[in-house]
């Protein structure tokens, strides 16, 4: 696959941490095990390097994506993408005038491939879906709300069905059953949508074979404009099992959030907010999304949805998650 | 944290039969809610706790069946019950 170097990288999103003024702390909290003892989170990344993690296509067919080519929009636009495509009924909020999601048939190559169906189980027995994707070896991100929430879940999920690349009933890759979790304090104490992230750690390295995401916390004005790309698994299209794809422009990049006209519906929180500065360049994770309208502040306007950016703070979370996946520690 | 108010929707199909496996979702809130899929046990039901806030669900079956709801919790309510039916 085509490498990219730091010095690169940062040219191309200008994000050393110097950007953010009233930097916060985060604290990452694992749902608890019985018999391991808590350990220190890993260093944080060095404060003087470009904030951005590389990904890797994985050991899977390195075939190029037809999907990839048509679908993926890259840079920045001066207006939002036209609304050409209709696959569905706009009855919807979080589909906002036409529906614009298009299917990925290609799930077994990359970027698909390293978005995953989840199929989470709540101590309660209830059922629910949601989207996840690699950003390591070892390591899901996803939405604070699919490993824990009160109102649903009753605390902490039970277990969480992982399925990298899911195509209706087709599994290219095995399924990975998944016990333990992570989210940041801000999210447990106040669930507050601002830091609705969330990790799902793998006892197997899935992401050595599907791969995984580069992932950056670029400046705001990198994000201003940009077109940002959205894949997931909706619950009224395939009833979960398929993957769309959606992409627009970015409307606005507040404080924690990024703010978009992209088309999505329930069970596709969680899923990964790219964006892409040229064709051949790495996709980028820059937000989990998360929201429909309704977290929308009315003084947007417009209808959005939303999702909370990784800012520097939660970069360095992610970071320690995958170097603690990946070193195999157990989790403050 | 905003007090919740337990809440149970039914899906049904359009002859009252529980609609289990079917994919739930809030489209439409006055509140903040994630973009989560809820799947109705084999009753039919999803079992929540929702903040004071109006609120529109929305539910899809395999085979294509789908339907809306829209209803208002208050704040210390008694449990709700709401039924959503689905039509082809």
């Amino acid at each position: 696959m085509q490498q990219f170097t730091k010095l690169q990288l940062s040219q191309a999103f200008g994000s050393i941490r110097s950007w953010e003024k009233n930097m916060i702390k985060l604290e990452s909290v694992t749902k608890p095990l019985g018999d391991l003892s808590a350990s220190r989170a890993a260093e944080l990344a060095d404060a003087s390097e470009p904030l951005v993690h590389p990904g890797s296509k994985g050991s899977a067919s390195d075939a190029p994506s037809r999907a990839e080519t048509h679908y993926v929009v890259v840079g920045k636009s001066d207006r939002p993408l036209g609304r050409q495509f209709s696959s569905g009924d706009a009855a919807a909020e979080t589909v906002i005038d036409v529906d614009t999601r298009s299917r990925v048939l290609e799930t077994d190559l990359a970027p698909w491939r390293m978005v995953a169906a989840l199929r989470m189980l709540a101590a309660t027995g209830s059922r629910f879906i949601g989207t996840g994707w690699l950003a390591g070896p070892r390591t899901v991100i996803t939405a604070g709300h699919c490993v824990h929430q009160q109102s649903a879940f009753g605390g902490w999920a039970e277990n969480i069905e992982v399925s990298a690349g899911r195509n209706g009933p087709s599994f290219p890759f095995r399924t990975v059953l998944a016990t333990r979790f992570s989210s940041l304090d801000r999210w447990i104490e106040q669930e507050d949508p601002d830091f609705d992230i969330g990790c799902i750690h793998l006892e197997e390295p899935l992401g050595n074979q599907v791969g995984f995401f580069t992932f950056a916390s670029p400046a705001p004005s990198v994000l201003e404009s940009h077109l940002v790309n959205i894949s997931g698994y909706p619950g009224d299209l395939g009833n979960g099992t398929q993957q769309y794809f959606s992409a627009n422009r970015v409307l606005r990049v507040g404080d924690r959030r990024v703010f978009y006209d992209v088309d999505t519906f329930g069970g596709q929180s969680g899923s990964p907010v790219w964006i892409q500065e040229a064709q051949g360049a790495p996709p980028t994770v820059i937000g989990i999304h998360a929201y429909g309208d309704s977290a929308t502040p009315q003084t947007l306007g417009q209808p959005a949805n939303s999702a909370p950016r990784i800012i520097p703070e939660v970069f360095d979370r992610i970071a320690a998650w995958v170097a603690e996946d990946s070193a195999g520690l157990p989790h403050a | 944290m905003t007090a919740k108010n337990p809440v149970t929707i039914r899906v049904v199909d359009q002859h009252g039969q529980p609609a289990d496996g079917a994919l739930v979702a809030v489209v439409q809130s006055s509140v903040p809610f994630p973009e989560i899929g809820m799947v109705a046990d084999a009753k039919g039901e999803i079992n929540l706790s929702l903040p004071e806030g109006q609120f529109t669900f929305s539910a899809h079956a395999q085979g294509g069946a789908s339907g809306h709801v829209r209803f208002a919790v208050a704040s210390g309510q008694s449990p709700l019950r709401v039924d959503l039916v689905l039509s082809p």
